[in-house]
C-alpha cells in the first residue's frame, strides 16, 4: 500500500509498484457529484475500485437527540431538514407516527390534502434526482428541463404553505391550512403537461449513447443483496421486488386510489432510472384522482382541517375564542406540550427514497423518551460498499446518482 | 413564403418590443409572489394579550419578550430574524381573533435581498409601542383602579351600614320579646 508520508512520484516509487500498487482516493466530502458531505474512501487498483468505504457524519445534527428535548409539535420544523428535497414526507411520517401514539383520526378533506402534499412531494423529489443525476453524467439539458418543472411544483407548495424547500406544511392531527384557491387550476396545468415533459426527458436520455453506456449493467443489485442491506424503495423496486408500503400497508387513503407499483428485474443503473420516471407518471395519476376527492369533500362540506382530540390537539381557531375552556388547554398544549400515553411506536411510510420509519417511545411525558429515525438514504449509502468494488471510477458518480441518497438524511 | 417572412418578422419585432424578464429586478418583483410566503413578521401589539405562547412554541427560541410598563398584558414578542427559520409555528398558536398578533405569511422577503441590513441589530423585529398609546392604557388602569377602589370603598360602606342595621335589629329584638 502506498505510505501517506512517502508520497513519491510513482516513477520513483519502485516498491509501490513492485509490491502492492494500491492506491488510496478520497472521494469528496466536497466532490460536487458526491450529493453533499459524502466521503467515499476508495482503494484503487490503477482503475478500478478493490474496497470502498463510505464515510459518513459530516452533516450530523443529532436530530434524535434534538427530539428527545422538544414537544412533539416543536419538532416539525426540525424533519423538514432531513430529506430537505421532500420535506412534506418527513412532516408526514413524524405526524402520523404521533398521531398512532396518541390514537387520532384525521378528517378527511385533511387527508386528501396530506396526499396532495406527498405526492407533490415525490414529484419534486423524482425531478430533482433526474436533474442532478443527468448532469452528473453531462446531461446539461435535462438538468435545465427538470428544474424548471420543479420550480413550477415548488411554487405551487409555496402558495400552500409559503416555503419552497422547507414547507412543515402537516401539523400533528391534520394540516394547519386549507388550500388556496389557484391551487388546483395550477396544478392541474402542471399535471396536463407533465406526461409532455416526461417524454421530452426520456426522448432525450432513452437511446442517449453516453447515457446508456454510463447505466446499463452498471451498478447491479441482485435481489438477494438488496434485501439484505435493506434497501427500500425505488433501489428495492428495481431489484425485482415490488415491495410498495403504499400498497402493502396503505396509509392515509392510498388504499382508494387507483395506481401500479412499477418494477424491473433488469437490477442496473438504467432499470432504477425507468422506475423514476414510471412512478412520476403514477405520482400523477394519484394526484388526479386526489383532486376529484377534494372535490367531493368541497360537495359533502366537510370543512374540518384538524382531528378533535382535546386532550392532545388544539381546538379550532373559533372555539378558542369562545370557550374559556378551550384556550386554557391550549395554552397547556402550547407550553406543556401534548403527554401521549406509555408505549412505543414504528411507522413506516413510503417517502420518495425508500421506507422512512420514525420509531416513538413515550413515557408518558410530554418529550419522547427515544426518538429513532429510520432514514432510506442511510442504507442506500452502506450498500456502496458492496456494490462499489469491481466497478471504475467514472462509475461511482453514476452509482451515486441513481442511489439518490441525500445527506440531510443519512447523517440526520 | 411571403408570409411566413412576414409573420417572422412581425414575431422578431414584437419579441424586441417586450421588456425581457431577465431584467426585472428580482428584489421589487419576484417570480412568483405567494401570498402565504412566510417572510418577515408583524407584531400587533394593541391586540396581543401577552400570552407567551408563540415564545414557548419557537423550535430556536428566535423571541424574546418584551417589557411594557402595564400590569396586565405587559408583554408583547420581539423576533431575532437572524434566528429565526421561518416556520409558521408562532402564527400557528397565536389564538387572538380575528387578526392574529403576530403574523408572518405575506410578509416582506427583502430582508435579506433588500440591502438596508447593516449589522445583526437590524434584524430584529422591533415592536415601538407609541407613548400616547402607553399614556392611554396607563390612564385607562389608573381609571380602572380607582373605579374599583370606589366600588370597593362603596361595598365597605354598604357592608358596615348593614353591619350596623342588623346590630340595632339584634338590639331591638329582645327588647320587643320582653315587650310581649
Ligand atoms: S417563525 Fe418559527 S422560528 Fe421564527 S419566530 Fe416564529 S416560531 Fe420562531
Ligand atoms: S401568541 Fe399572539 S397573543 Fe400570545 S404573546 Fe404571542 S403574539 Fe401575543
Amino acid at each position: 500500500m502506498q505510505q501517506p508520508n512517502r508520497l513519491r512520484p510513482f516513477f520513483e516509487n519502485i516498491t509501490f509498484d513492485r509490491e502492492d500498487n494500491e492506491m488510496i482516493v478520497n472521494f469528496g466530502p466536497q466532490h460536487p457529484s458526491a450529493h453533499g458531505q459524502l466521503r467515499l474512501i476508495l482503494h484503487l487498483q490503477q482503475e478500478q475500485i478493490v474496497k470502498a468505504h463510505p464515510d459518513v457524519g459530516y452533516l450530523h445534527r443529532g436530530m434524535e437527540k434534538m427530539g428527545e428535548n422538544m414537544i412533539y409539535n416543536e419538532f416539525m420544523p426540525t424533519t423538514d431538514r432531513m430529506d430537505y428535497i421532500a420535506s412534506s414526507s418527513n412532516n408526514y411520517g413524524f405526524a402520523l407516527a404521533v398521531e398512532k401514539l396518541i390514537d387520532v383520526t384525521v378528517p378527511r378533506r385533511a387527508q386528501v390534502i396530506r396526499m396532495m402534499l406527498l405526492e407533490i412531494n415525490r414529484l419534486i423529489s423524482h425531478l430533482f434526482w433526474l436533474a442532478t443525476t443527468a448532469l452528473d453524467i453531462g446531461a446539461m439539458t435535462v438538468f435545465l428541463y427538470a428544474f424548471r418543472e420543479r420550480e413550477y411544483l415548488m411554487d405551487i407548495i409555496e402558495d400552500y404553505c409559503g416555503a419552497r424547500l422547507t414547507h412543515a406544511a402537516i401539523r400533528i392531527g391534520g394540516v394547519p391550512l386549507d388550500i388556496p384557491d389557484n391551487f388546483i387550476p395550477d396544478l392541474k396545468d402542471f399535471l396536463d403537461k407533465l406526461p409532455a415533459n416526461i417524454k421530452d426527458y426520456e426522448d432525450l436520455l432513452d437511446t442517449n449513447r453516453i447515457w446508456l453506456m454510463r447505466m446499463e449493467n452498471v451498478g447491479i443489485i441482485s435481489e438477494e443483496m438488496a434485501l439484505s442491506w435493506g434497501c427500500s424503495g425505488p433501489m428495492l423496486r428495481a431489484s425485482n421486488v415490488a415491495w410498495d408500503i403504499r400498497k402493502e400497508e396503505p396509509y392515509e387513503l392510498y388504499d382508494e386510489v387507483e395506481f401500479e407499483v412499477p418494477y424491473s428485474d433488469k437490477c442496473d443503473n438504467y432499470a432504477r432510472y425507468k422506475i423514476y420516471m414510471q412512478e412520476m407518471r403514477e405520482s400523477a395519476k394519484i394526484l388526479y384522482q386526489t383532486i376529484d376527492m377534494y372535490a367531493e369533500t368541497v360537495k359533502n362540506n366537510e370543512t374540518e382541517l384538524m382531528a378533535h382530540a382535546p386532550q392532545y390537539i388544539s381546538a379550532p381557531k373559533l372555539e378558542l375564542m369562545t370557550q374559556n375552556y378551550s384556550l386554557m388547554q391550549h395554552f397547556v398544549l402550547v407550553t406543556q406540550g401534548m403527554r401521549p400515553p406509555v408505549g412505543e411506536v414504528y411507522v413506516a411510510t413510503e417517502s420518495p427514497k425508500g421506507e422512512l420509519g420514525f420509531y416513538i417511545n413515550s413515557q408518558g411525558g410530554p418529550y419522547p423518551y427515544r426518538l429513532k429515525l429510520r432514514a432510506p438514504s442511510f442504507w442506500h449509502t452502506g450498500i456502496l460498499t458492496d456494490l462499489l468494488p469491481g466497478h471504475y471510477i467514472p462509475d461511482v458518480v453514476s452509482i451515486i446518482g441513481t442511489t439518490n441518497i441525500v445527506f440531510g438524511e443519512v447523517d440526520r | 413564403m411571403i408570409l411566413e417572412f412576414i409573420e417572422k418578422v412581425y414575431r422578431v419585432s414584437k419579441a424586441l418590443g417586450t421588456k425581457s424578464p431577465a431584467t426585472e429586478d428580482v428584489r421589487e418583483h419576484l417570480m412568483h409572489k405567494s401570498e402565504r410566503l412566510r417572510g418577515e413578521h408583524r407584531i400587533d401589539y394593541e391586540t396581543c394579550i401577552g400570552c407567551d405562547a408563540c415564545n414557548k412554541i419557537c423550535p430556536v427560541s428566535a423571541i424574546t419578550m418584551k417589557q411594557l410598563p402595564f400590569k396586565k398584558q405587559n408583554i408583547v414578542p420581539e423576533v431575532n430574524l437572524g434566528v429565526c427559520i421561518f416556520c409558521g409555528l408562532c402564527e400557528d398558536v397565536c389564538p387572538t381573533k380575528p387578526e392574529k398578533s403576530i403574523v408572518l405569511s405575506g410578509g416582506r422577503y427583502d430582508m435579506i435581498t433588500g440591502g438596508w441590513h447593516q449589522d445583526q441589530a437590524d434584524f430584529w423585529v422591533n415592536v415601538d409601542v407609541p407613548q400616547s398609546y402607553i399614556d392611554s392604557r396607563l390612564e385607562e388602569e389608573e381609571a380602572a383602579r380607582v373605579k374599583k377602589e370606589l366600588l370597593a370603598k362603596k361595598k365597605a360602606a354598604e357592608a358596615a351600614l348593614k353591619a350596623k342595621e342588623a346590630e340595632v335589629a339584634d338590639q331591638t329584638v329582645p327588647e320587643t320579646e320582653e315587650k310581649s
